[in-house]
């Protein structure tokens, strides 16, 4: 299984899961399966037009995806995906 | 008339003893909002170019907005304005706390303080009523036992600015602080009030501040809150401590003086250490939050024991956040938290800024590292990557100005200099301002930024793709196609400004939708402010600062720009390893949208005219602006 950890900000739309496991695939498979089980990270992963946010950065096994085929990268069992949507700090 | 307002500042000659009380121009409040927007305007007014930001012609502001102390979210923000004596240019430092509030129902919408006084002195507002007092016994005090003993003085019920020790010094690392641990922290302000010997500003006040439609604005409130979003959660929970340990591994903080790369240098078991949870689990941890703030992203822990017990407040300490976090953490390869818990206390009571300590221990350690620096240049201590007790230690001579401390105190520009300009490429600064703990080849727009905002090397100044607040419509582009992000960084920098300038909190910015910025003000003031309004107040206020430096001969596009800031050469591990910024795309990409020259940076009479700026046609004609080689 692929093992998706969710970002503390959107824990709420998955009923407080800090991860989800869903079959391996390419990386669009598997995030396409995250949103099945839970709709309402629709509008935070994907734009109207079903395009990855562009504010979002996906590592897979701490290595951006960027460097790993985007979207196409395949996912095989015992992987982890981890989501940072960006935001800023301060202070 | 506009509400939101108190309709007076209050000017202050500190070489005189002169103390006026001016009615405010609330044409230019509906133009420049408030804040710095308002203050560039009364400072490019009141000041001529050329003059020392540290000597007596220079005027330090204090500035609220019309949102400050209402019942919009977040409207707890006052600002500090003036030439900065560290970067040259247009200064300001933006800070939350309670003053702001206090100062507004103390009955003013801001002060200005010019001359210099001959003796130190404290101002002093009692709802109206204000004089300058004696500071001679609070001269030396550091900012906590300044503030115990202002409120012993005079009651705990007031709020007070003051400056530390390191004001006192004339550091350029001098912030002024409220509440303690509040900072207004860049551009080297806490100087400026050093130099006119201002040691303090003590406000009390209890009036009313006047609403267009209170109904309104508290139905606003709680509609907006049902709708908080975006980073509200992660705020509320850790402050911005909780994206310490992703920005390390995303390539958002910088790493090793930002020549290294989370993933191999700071790993998440070593990141971790710093962030989130572990911050919020030191003992005896609770939440602080500024004035009427449901965010809350502030707090305050108990450090009592060890080598870096806390010494101040029965050992209590505000958390470290993350810039501190990152800049005296990741940035130095140091996760031993204590020590940075630590580090902020020593900077919160002398009042120096965390981040620019953090950029100036960053060039000493890599150019210890690199032999360019013995021991016997840092005073026997060995600056080395992580070394917390040295750390600390340099740390205490920077703020006593003692030994190699006193050719550090001033930032890493001048540190560079008094070096004899060894070790240019760990320098990391723009124009003297340290860079913050956000990485351009992370979020390029932020490279714009850090150039071209009037306040050199600036996170809060908005940039492309960073995290924006729902209901702000923004193209979908790809963050490396430099040259396609103008209009989203121009949306992203003008709304930003208006919101700051109107008082509110870059966190309630960040956290509920886009339009409870307009809807709030529009409710407060009484005005009726379209979105294209919004955005035109902000670019009006984002130009009168860049207007300010030009005037004094300066031109953002001649900044030096750090190698390591746009990825020359490129990092060839991590997850920015491989980028190179095309800093000259996304500048000329913001250039075009405001309609500023491309090599001038002076914005076109036709865009004055637009922006009702039409004086500046006629300053302009007189301006000397360098152009880039």
């Amino acid at each position: 299984m692929v093992t998706i950890k969710i970002p503390q900000i959107w824990r709420l739309a998955c009923q407080n899961e800090p991860m989800v496991q869903v079959q391996p695939g390419s990386l669009i498979q598997v995030l396409q399966a995250l949103v099945e089980r839970y709709p309402m990270l629709n509008q935070y992963l994907f734009t109207p037009r079903q395009e990855l946010q562009p504010t979002l950065n996906i590592f897979i096994n701490q290595e951006h995806t960027r460097y790993r085929g985007g979207l196409q990268a395949t996912l095989q069992d015992g992987d982890e995906i981890y989501i940072i949507p960006m935001i800023t700090g301060g202070s | 008339m506009a509400r939101g307002y108190m309709g007076e500042i209050l000017e202050v000659n500190l070489t005189t003893g002169e103390i006026k009380v001016e009615e405010l121009d609330l044409k230019l409040c509906h133009d420049y909002i408030g804040g710095y927007g308002l203050g560039a305007k009364l400072l490019y007014d009141r000041m001529p170019a050329g003059v020392d930001p540290l000597g007596p012609e220079a005027i330090l502001g204090i500035l609220t907005g019309p949102l400050t102390g209402t019942p919009a979210l977040v409207g707890s923000r006052f600002v500090v304005v003036g030439k900065s004596p560290k970067t040259h240019t247009w200064g300001d430092g933006n800070c939350g706390g309670y003053f702001g509030v206090a100062l507004k129902t103390a009955g003013y919408d801001g002060l200005l303080f010019s001359g210099i006084s001959e003796k130190p002195v404290y101002l002093y507002i009692d709802e109206g009523e204000s004089d300058l007092l004696d500071a001679g016994d609070l001269w030396g005090m550091n900012v906590t036992e300044l503030e115990d003993a202002i409120f012993e003085k005079h009651g705990s019920d007031c709020q007070v600015i003051s400056i530390g020790p390191a004001g006192e010094k004339i550091s350029l690392l001098a912030t002024v602080m409220n509440d303690k641990e509040r900072a207004a922290g860049r551009s080297g302000l806490g100087a400026v009030m050093g130099s006119k010997r201002l040691k303090a500003i003590v406000v009390r006040g209890g009036m009313t501040i006047p609403l267009h439609d209170t109904r309104k604005i508290n139905h606003l409130r709680r509609e907006y809150m049902r709708q908080k979003m975006g980073f509200y959660d992660t705020l509320h929970k850790w402050g911005t401590a909780g994206i310490t340990a992703d920005s390390a591994l995303s390539g958002d903080s910088p790493v090793k003086n930002w020549g290294g790369a989370g993933t191999v240098d700071f790993p998440m078991e070593k990141a971790k250490k710093i962030s989130d949870d572990s911050v919020i689990s030191v003992k005896d941890y609770r939440p602080y939050a500024c004035s009427s703030c449901v965010i809350g992203c502030g707090g305050r822990l108990r450090q009592d024991s060890g080598p870096y017990a806390l010494e101040y407040n029965d050992r209590i300490g505000h958390k470290p956040e993350y810039e501190t976090l990152c800049m005296l953490g990741t940035n130095l390869l140091n996760d031993d938290l204590p020590s940075i818990i630590k580090l902020n206390e020593i900077c919160n009571v002398v009042g120096i800024d965390t981040i620019s300590l953090g950029g100036t221990l960053g060039y000493v350690i890599e150019c210890y590292e690199n032999g360019l620096l013995t021991k016997q240049d840092l005073d026997g201590l060995e600056m080395t990557w992580g070394n917390a007790p040295a750390i600390v230690e340099m740390t205490n001579k920077i703020i006593a100005r003692e030994g190699v401390g006193d050719k550090l105190a001033d930032g890493v520009w001048k540190a560079w200099e008094r070096f004899g300009k060894i070790g240019t490429e760990y320098a990391i600064h723009v124009q003297g301002e340290e860079l913050p703990a956000h990485d351009p080849r992370f979020t390029p727009g932020l490279a714009a930024t850090y150039l071209l905002a009037a306040t050199p090397g600036r996170h809060t100044q908005g940039g492309e793709l960073l995290g924006p607040p729902a209901g702000l419509e923004l193209d979908v582009v790809d963050k490396h196609d430099y040259g396609a992000q103008g209009k989203n960084h121009y949306k992203l920098v003008t709304s930003l400004e208006t919101s700051q300038a109107a008082g509110l909190c870059m966190f309630g910015y960040l956290s509920f939708p886009y339009h409870a910025l307009r809807d709030q003000l529009n409710a407060v003031t009484g005005w009726e402010f379209d979105d294209e309004d919004i955005l035109k107040a902000g670019e009006r206020v984002f130009t009168m600062r860049h207007l300010f430096n030009l005037r004094e001969g300066h031109n953002p596009l001649t900044r030096n720009v750090p190698g390591r800031m746009i990825g020359d050469p490129p990092l060839t591990e991590g997850n920015v390893k491989g980028v190179t910024l095309d800093l000259k795309a996304l500048v000329n990409a913001m250039l075009e949208e405001l309609d500023w020259d491309r090599e001038t940076s002076i914005p076109s009479d036709a865009r004055l005219k637009e922006l009702g700026m039409d004086f500046a046609i006629k300053d302009k004609l007189g301006w000397d602006v360098p152009v880039p080689a």
